[in-house]
């Protein structure tokens, strides 16, 4: 018994005496990871996945307002889609839709943006200087670590850049985080120099599907001289895309947005969602679009958010040749069955009566408030019944799902190019661009429940909807139609994906489109009578002031706000 | 961050001829919380706790821990006068709540925002009293908590109806209409999105003097009791919580900690103060016996 005790004294000394050993203090902190534990070659890939993981806007913070898909900012803002749901929930996205701004709650959505978009900045910076600091990478491997964090940071840049304009830019080499806006051309040039770089040091192809090749940059970089209105550099460089580029068009349009069919010919950059994958809340699927999905009565049971608009249903008519309105006709009355349609409309779109990709017939109970924001629901971003996507876990897993959220497709880039052409007067050339899409749009239409989900847009079983659609046969010789035959395919072929706001702010007609839009809807969703006018302030979105509260240096602070805000 | 204050506690124990005794005790606590440092250069961060219109509580120097932060409310807007002559703010209109332009930029937003309560009470106090006369005896023991702040983010839904809720009773009767310059609330209106923002208007006294205690009870004579095997026999009935003073007109004044974990540790500190409608204290009365053999 003695002996026992003594032993037992003994190692309580030998423990204090170990305990109390220089390494013991100056050794790395348990359970973080620093730039120590990351200097080495599986540290610099690691660091540039967790890059990669901020595409949805979702890192462990990050809500509705950071969306890699831009619902909010980029979709409800615009004259696509509405809030949905109903009236008391998630109050800040009416916000957005009013333009009103200033609030708190838009403002505190903004701020989620802001933090993601600079943090995948940073993680992309976290990428460089821990390949600098790290021997024995072989060079190609180091070259294309290189490129894809650069693009990366691009991106990111990009995305701050679309929303607030006089942004702040960051470089790897920088540690001042309090130094204040750059200014919007500087941040243009910084993010051309960034992806021309990674178009250079990119291989042509990647052995792991999701990152990104020198064509992602350069695609990537035609959309930025298009948002610059550079249009020379934009076409050049999308010719090269579609001229010698590795993508295609997929063969019917809802192989785009079917989970069976990821990364297909069409995919140039998205989100490499995942479900059931161990994240015990299903953190890496589609975690802030899982609103936007029918309500109550549906398969789903919730949310009701991202409802398309009528204007944008209404957009789908098309007239005896199957072309769609370009005067603007196509608003003065609401589509009925008859109407003839782009069948693009039911894929993108959820109506009553209609089937619902797999998951039977859209119907009135589907819909949360339907007094509120009108009777369609959001489809694109939605999975089919019969893959398996669907999360097994996680707040609403129905809603939860791996089907990955695209952030840049050949489509667009197609009809990028014709915006370009147009711009250049090469007419003809952005006729055929707008053709290839139109053709492809009527290769298929949502099939009949129970029956096959894709069918040919004539087939007998669709008794819910008049299909037609036609290629634009004349020569286009006026600048100003081929221009808005365009962008009006643009609108159709993009519906809902976050781009509509973004692309109407830089022609220069955000003003003019989003103020009839508000004067004639709110006559039939009565809510818009709270929206403000669209005016000059509009053009970029206020800063978030938490923001520029923490650039404050000496009292003052080094984040400028935008002009009006 | 610095605590100062002081504590006092005072009594008196009396009596008068052999059978009554009685004792007063009164303890006042004051102190004034300020944080003097953040990471040495920082001047702010925000709190753990959010409802769902953002923020609820900053950490900023000179000031209390766990600070209330919003926008400061001044009345409702009665005309589209008041509205043209007022600053800037989206969605003005009458009926609605009108913002403090704080900084005077000629705009209401969130640059607006300002320390606007603090859970740190100007004192509390606790009040023992004891009587015992005869083979009665009484006691009860008072707290109160004095000139405390509480945010009641329970508006959200019960004035402003996130949700399509059910509100408050009172909405009916003293929500704005035109011409009723004394309302309470903002107008009923579905298009609202901007009353319901974190303000002033959330920030309620929190003061309140409860009874937590009271217990009367009566010692049965030994000579009673002594004959059926008893050394003491003690019947008594004891209440909590039976009585609040309290102009809070929530469910209840004494609000539980929110327990917060961050990375630091526990948070509680920094989220003290704010109500979300937890379950309220229990009255309770009970009866018992005491007794020895």
């Amino acid at each position: 018994m003695k002996n026992i005790k003594y032993f037992i004294l003994v190692l309580m000394i030998a423990g204090v005496v170990a305990a109390c050993s220089e390494d013991f203090l100056d050794g790395p902190a348990q359970g973080v990871l620093d730039s120590g534990t990351l200097a080495n070659a599986d540290g610099v890939e690691s660091t540039l996945i967790a890059a990669y993981a901020l595409l949805d806007g979702f890192a462990n913070f990050g809500g509705w307002g950071a969306a890699g898909s831009n619902w909010i900012f980029g979709s409800v803002a615009s004259d696509d889609a509405y809030k949905g749901s109903e009236p008391g929930d998630q109050q800040p996205t009416t916000d957005v839709e009013f333009y009103q701004w200033s609030t708190g709650g838009a403002d505190g959505y903004l701020n989620d943006k802001f933090g993601i978009v600079y943090e995948g900045v940073s993680r992309a910076n976290a990428t460089l200087n821990l390949l600098n600091s790290v021997e024995g990478i072989n060079a190609d491997a180091a070259s294309r670590i290189e490129g894809e964090a650069k693009f990366l940071r691009a991106h990111y840049h990009f995305e701050a850049w679309k929303f607030w304009g006089n942004i702040p830019i960051y470089t790897e080499d920088i540690t001042d985080f309090q130094t204040g806006n750059n200014g919007p051309d500087a941040a243009i040039a910084q993010i051309i120099s960034d992806l021309e770089s990674a178009a250079s040091l990119l291989p042509a192809s990647q052995a792991d599907i999701g990152r990104s090749t020198s064509w992602t940059a350069k695609s990537y970089l035609g959309r930025v001289h298009l948002f610059n209105n550079d249009y020379t550099s934009a076409q050049s460089v999308l010719s090269d895309v579609v001229n010698n580029g590795p993508y295609a068009l997929e063969n019917c349009f809802h192989d785009v947005f079917s989970a069976d069919n990821e990364n297909g010919p069409e995919t140039v950059l998205a989100f490499q969602a995942t479900s059931n994958d161990g994240n015990p809340n299903g953190d890496n699927a589609n975690r802030n679009d899982r609103l936007n999905f029918p309500h109550g009565g549906s398969p789903f049971g919730c949310c009701g958010f991202h409802q398309p608009s009528q204007n944008l249903v209404n957009a789908f008519k098309v007239d005896a040749n199957g072309l769609p309105l370009l005067d603007g006709s196509f608003n003065d009355s609401d589509v009925t069955e008859s109407d003839a349609v782009d069948p693009r409309l039911d894929w993108s779109t959820g109506r009553d009566g209609v089937p619902f990709l797999d998951w039977g017939t859209h119907a009135p109970g589907w819909i949360r408030d339907r007094a509120w924001a009108g009777p369609y629901s959001p489809k694109k971003n939605i999975y089919e019944q019969s893959s398996t996507a669907q999360s097994a876990v996680g707040w609403a897993n129905y809603q939860l799902h791996s089907m990955n959220l695209h952030i840049l497709r050949y489509a667009d880039v197609v009809l990028m190019l014709a915006e370009a052409e147009v711009e250049m007067g090469n007419l003809e050339r952005a006729r055929e661009l707008v053709n290839m899409i139109r053709e492809r749009a009527g290769v298929c239409a949502q099939g009949p429940e129970g029956g096959a989900l894709e069918v040919a847009i004539d087939d007998p079983s669709i008794t819910w909807a008049n299909y037609s659609i036609g290629t634009y046969d004349d020569a286009w010789t006026d600048q100003a139609t081929a221009r808005e035959a365009v962008r009006f395919e643009r609108r159709l072929e993009l519906a809902m994906e976050g781009h509509r706001f973004f692309d109407l702010r830089r022609w220069g007609t955000a003003a003019e489109v989003l103020n009839s839009y508000i004067a004639v809807e709110q006559t039939k969703r009565n809510y818009l009578t709270g929206a403000s006018t669209y005016d000059a302030r509009h053009q970029w979105y206020p800063l978030p002031t938490f923001q520029i509260e923490l650039s404050t240096v000496d009292g003052t602070p080094t984040l400028q706000q935008n002009t009006g805000w | 961050m610095q605590n100062t204050g002081i504590d006092l506690t005072l009594g008196y124990r009396g009596g008068a001829g052999s059978k009554l005794k009685y004792n007063v005790d009164l303890n006042i606590g004051q102190y004034k919380n300020e944080i003097i440092s953040i990471d040495d250069n920082s001047e702010f961060f925000f709190g753990p706790v959010n409802g769902r219109g953002g923020t609820i509580s900053i950490n900023q120097l000179g000031q209390p821990i766990g600070s209330f932060y919003g926008l400061v409310a001044d009345g409702i807007f009665q005309s589209d006068a008041e509205v043209e002559a007022h600053a800037t703010q989206d969605g003005a209109a009458p009926g609605r709540i009108r913002f403090v332009d704080v900084n005077g930029d000629g705009m209401v937003n969130a640059s607006d925002r300002d320390i606007i309560g603090s859970y740190h009470p100007d004192f509390t106090g606790g009040l023992n009293l004891g009587l015992q006369y005869g083979n009665f005896d009484f006691t009860a023991f008072f707290f109160g908590s004095f000139g405390n702040d509480i945010f009641d983010v329970t508006d959200e839904f019960t004035v402003h109806r996130l949700f399509s809720t059910n509100v408050r009773a009172d909405r009916l009767t003293d929500s704005w209409e035109p011409g009723k310059t004394d309302a309470r609330y903002p107008q009923l209106d579905q298009n609202d999105n901007f009353s319901s923002a974190f303000s002033s208007a959330y920030v309620k006294d929190g003061t309140y003097v409860r009874m937590k205690n009271l217990q009367l009870g009566y010692t049965f004579p030994n000579d009673v009791v002594g004959n059926a095997g008893f050394s003491r026999l003690r019947l008594y009935v004891q209440g909590q919580n039976l009585l609040t003073f309290t102009g809070y007109d929530n469910l209840d004044p004494a609000l539980p900690t929110i327990s917060t974990d961050g990375s630091g540790g526990n948070q509680s500190d920094q989220s003290a103060g704010i109500d979300r409608g937890t379950f309220p204290t229990n009255k309770i009365i009970s009866f018992g016996v005491n007794a020895a053999f």
